[in-house]
């Protein structure tokens, strides 16, 4: 399969688009929201709109990570739960998707990608499982989420994280189910991944490592730092 | 060039053209629409509320008929009022001034101003708005909700907010409907700002620097940031409150409340952990909701006085000064809620610190107007307006800023004054100016200039009717909030002011009848508007009226100049559009 690369090297093709060469193959045409105007968006402008939507986001913790401390100093009521050996475990496997999220951000053919892609979505449903599976085993301990702030802030934080690495499975999904149009398109062929392909690596990538980095951040927070 | 064919297609068909649209100036049109109707209700909202303030014990048998239990008795209940003055705030902040001057205007103008065809991600704009849409029904539902609307304020202070339907009517439902209504609101401004600041970096046209962006760019460009930071922490709030709410959690809920005689079984949590994050978010909001108005009020001085903006630079500073220190004044709010006295002195310091880059903007004005021929177009006089009660609503602010004074000051009718004049009105007069400038550009049509003079003067004179008698109520220490004021020996003598402030606002409101006859009869049959009626220079005013769908066609514009090029020495004409090379200025 590798001696169907056609373009050569990724930056190759960023460039190339970089500079106006537009929409590429006939199944991507409705670019990046591009709401059928099949207007022209360099590569730059959605890197940037993930930088922003990840500032947002990054906020949104940042005010819980207040509140964590100001709720921490508050009063005796506060009872640090023990970790769930398990997190160790998710944490492996969401540190692996971020490997496979870079491998499939660097694939320069169809295949390659699609199978990457697969991996992280994968993992990612993995990571999922076991954040449920943490919850399930707090619960058998009779630590619910009312139960003292530092379990709610517990099941809130890793909650909201869930949601947003939900959403990213969601992309993923999205993702795979065009490059299995464009493959379809290509004629059962595995081609160059199309410039709007490329596009959605991107932004999804920005996103799953900030999600990656993020979790690495709450677990300190939530069980290191006192 | 086989793309800019494909450029040209608008969308066919009602529902992709007008309903789910990508066109941002269909989006920001809606966004419009989406606020005159908030509006609407939110002054439906305020007339309930100055009935009760005017004439406290009087029946309203008609309104009894519609809402039984707000009306129990006779009178409206305290409670009834309260709902008003929540859902009055509530309405008016979030989809009144935020929504019109930065996603109406700004979705309709920034591509154009910088010379793009559309914004940045127009999927996600279009999801914006519809989200914001689900944001107001959700709100609406909470107005109408069975138990009735929430009474907890437009800030939903907790404990009030955080215990349910135990702490008082419409804190059961009501509330919660209120908290995910705004909830998905933050979402919502989250990705409109998110596209305006992607678009504003990367997609200006050729020529179009930095430096040559217009006022009304730059201000939507930092609102953006501010709505962009400040929104996820309202959202990470409100999770939390509605898990304290639903989910049993004590985040917010102290220990040892005991609330319609029952104890609360809830403890640890602090209600001004709840105030830190709400006004963290809350002060920046304030700024989202004028900041916009200072960038059209500073487009249409320059373009109505015939002159350049004075010191662009320093106002492009300014706005940013504005901004960055919007994020570290939110104590101020707080001065009485039991703060360190050490806090309270830096937060004062920070606050008066705002006065700096606002006088920066208010003197920068002032000189554009100074010496200059203006041409006194009804949206030239919005704008004027603005100015004066932007200094009349900052200059109260200086003195809510210090804690000493604000002791005495805070929760009374003063506070109401100052909020009302510089976020309130101020912002509406941007909202004003912002039209009838742009509505020929934006309909085709002119507006009718002699209804609207007559319709500026009588909000003018109304609303200084209506918010200067309020300092006095203040001074006098007549508490905000308060249902009922006749209880208070002391207050007694201030009541026919209070009747004086209601047939105000009834006049004021009724003369903006005015406002919508206009809109309306001139988006029918108003003069056909030329290209550029008002001869100003930046690039909205160098495409059609209505613009096309793609705003520039064919041809990318390509910028030689700044936004405000008025009387240029030795030009042909007194003024000179961005767009307008070197070799075409003398001649």
């Amino acid at each position: 399969m590798a001696s169907s690369i056609a373009t050569g090297k990724p930056e190759n093709m960023r460039n190339a688009f970089a500079h106006g060469a537009g929409n590429g193959a006939g199944g991507w045409t409705n670019g990046g929201g591009g709401g059928g105007s099949g207007r022209f968006v360099p590569l730059e402008t959605y890197r940037m709109g993930m930088w922003f939507a990840v500032a947002g986001i990054a906020m949104l913790f940042i005010a819980l990570t207040s509140a964590y401390a100001v709720r921490q100093g508050l009063g005796p009521d506060w009872q640090a739960i023990p970790m769930p050996r398990i997190l160790w475990l998710t944490t492996a496997l969401l540190l692996t998707s971020s490997i496979t999220m870079e491998k499939a951000r660097r694939a320069v053919q169809l295949e390659y990608l699609g199978r990457w892609l697969a991996a992280t979505l994968l993992l990612g449903v993995a990571f999922l499982g076991g954040q449920f599976f943490a919850w399930l085993r707090l619960e058998a301990q009779g630590l619910y989420l009312a139960t003292n702030p530092h379990s709610s802030f517990f099941y809130v934080l890793t909650g909201l994280h869930g949601i947003h690495i939900a959403g990213g499975i969601a992309a993923l999904s999205y993702l795979l189910l065009m490059l299995r149009r464009e493959y379809v398109l290509q004629g059962g062929q595995c081609g160059p991944v199309p410039t709007h392909g490329v596009r959605w690596v991107e932004v999804v990538g920005i996103y799953w490592h900030f999600m990656d980095g993020l979790w690495l951040y709450l677990l300190v927070m939530l069980f290191a730092w006192t | 060039m086989s793309q800019h064919a494909h450029v040209a297609e608008a969308p066919k068909g009602i529902v992709r053209k007008y309903i789910f649209s990508t066109d941002h100036k269909v989006i920001g049109i809606q966004y419009l629409l989406l606020a005159l109707f908030s509006v609407f209700v939110g002054m439906v909202l305020s007339v309930f509320m100055r009935m009760r303030l005017a004439w406290p014990a009087e029946k309203w048998p008609l309104l009894q008929q519609l809402f039984p239990d707000g009306f129990a008795g006779g009178p409206m209940t305290p409670e009834f009022y309260l709902s008003m003055m929540t859902m009055h705030g509530t309405i008016m902040v979030f989809f009144v001034l935020t929504t019109a001057p930065l996603s109406g205007f700004g979705n309709y103008f920034l591509p154009i101003q910088i010379g793009a065809r559309d914004m940045a991600f127009p999927t996600l704009n279009m999801l914006s708005f519809w989200v914001t849409f689900v944001a107001l029904m959700v709100m609406m539902a909470a107005l109408f909700a069975a138990g009735g609307a929430p009474i907890s304020g437009w800030t939903g202070y907790a404990p009030l907010s955080a215990l349910g339907e135990i702490a008082g009517p419409g804190l059961g439902l009501g509330q919660t409907l209120w908290i995910i209504s705004i909830a998905i609101f933050c979402v919502a401004s989250l990705l409109t700002s998110l596209n305006f600041l992607a678009t504003t970096i990367n997609l200006r046209a050729p020529g179009m620097s930095l430096g040559r962006m217009p006022l009304t760019v730059w201000s939507w460009f930092t609102t953006a940031i501010l709505a962009l930071l400040a929104f996820p922490v309202l959202l990470a709030g409100g999770i939390l409150l509605l898990l304290d709410r639903l989910g049993g959690t004590s985040f917010f809920i102290p220990g040892g409340l005991v609330v319609s005689d029952q104890l609360i079984r809830h403890e640890g949590g602090s209600p001004l952990l709840w105030q830190h994050l709400f006004w963290f978010f809350g002060h920046p909001e304030v700024y989202i909701a004028i900041l916009p108005g200072m960038g059209v009020t500073s487009h249409i001085l320059s373009t109505f006085c015939r002159k350049p903006i004075f010191a662009y630079k320093a106002m492009v500073s300014a706005i940013f000064a504005i901004g960055f220190i919007s994020y570290i004044v939110w104590g101020h709010h707080m001065f009485m809620s039991g703060m360190s006295p050490y806090t309270s002195m830096a937060f004062s310091i920070t606050t008066l610190a705002v006065g700096v880059p606002s006088a920066i903007k208010t003197f920068n004005w002032l000189a554009t107007l100074w010496g200059s021929q203006i041409r006194f177009t009804t949206a030239m006089l919005f704008a004027l307006g603005f100015v004066s009660l932007f200094v009349t609503g900052g200059v109260t602010g200086l003195l809510l800023a210090q804690p000493a004074v604000d002791i005495f000051l805070h929760d009374t009718y003063f506070v109401v004054a100052h909020f009302h004049m510089i976020m309130g009105v101020a912002a509406i007069f941007g909202i004003f100016g912002g039209i009838f400038f742009w509505f020929p550009k934006m309909f085709g049509r002119m507006m009718n200039e002699t209804l609207g003079r007559v319709h500026f003067w009588l909000t003018l004179v109304g609303v200084y009717a209506v918010f200067m008698p309020m300092h006095f109520l203040g001074a006098a220490g007549a508490p905000r909030r308060y249902a009922e004021l006749t209880e208070f020996q002391f207050l007694k003598p201030l009541q026919p002011l209070h009747l004086f402030i209601s047939v105000a606002a009834f006049i004021t409101i009724a003369s903006q009848l005015i406002f919508l006859v206009n809109v309306i009869w001139s988006a029918w049959k108003g003069k056909t508007a030329s290209v550029n009626p008002w001869e100003a220079t930046s690039l909205e005013w160098t495409i059609p009226s209505p613009p096309p769908h793609d705003n520039f066609g064919e041809t990318e514009p390509v910028v030689y100049r700044g936004p405000y090029e008025y009387s240029v020495p030795g030009a042909s004409s007194d003024y000179l559009l961005q767009t307008a090379p070197a070799e075409k200025v003398s001649g």
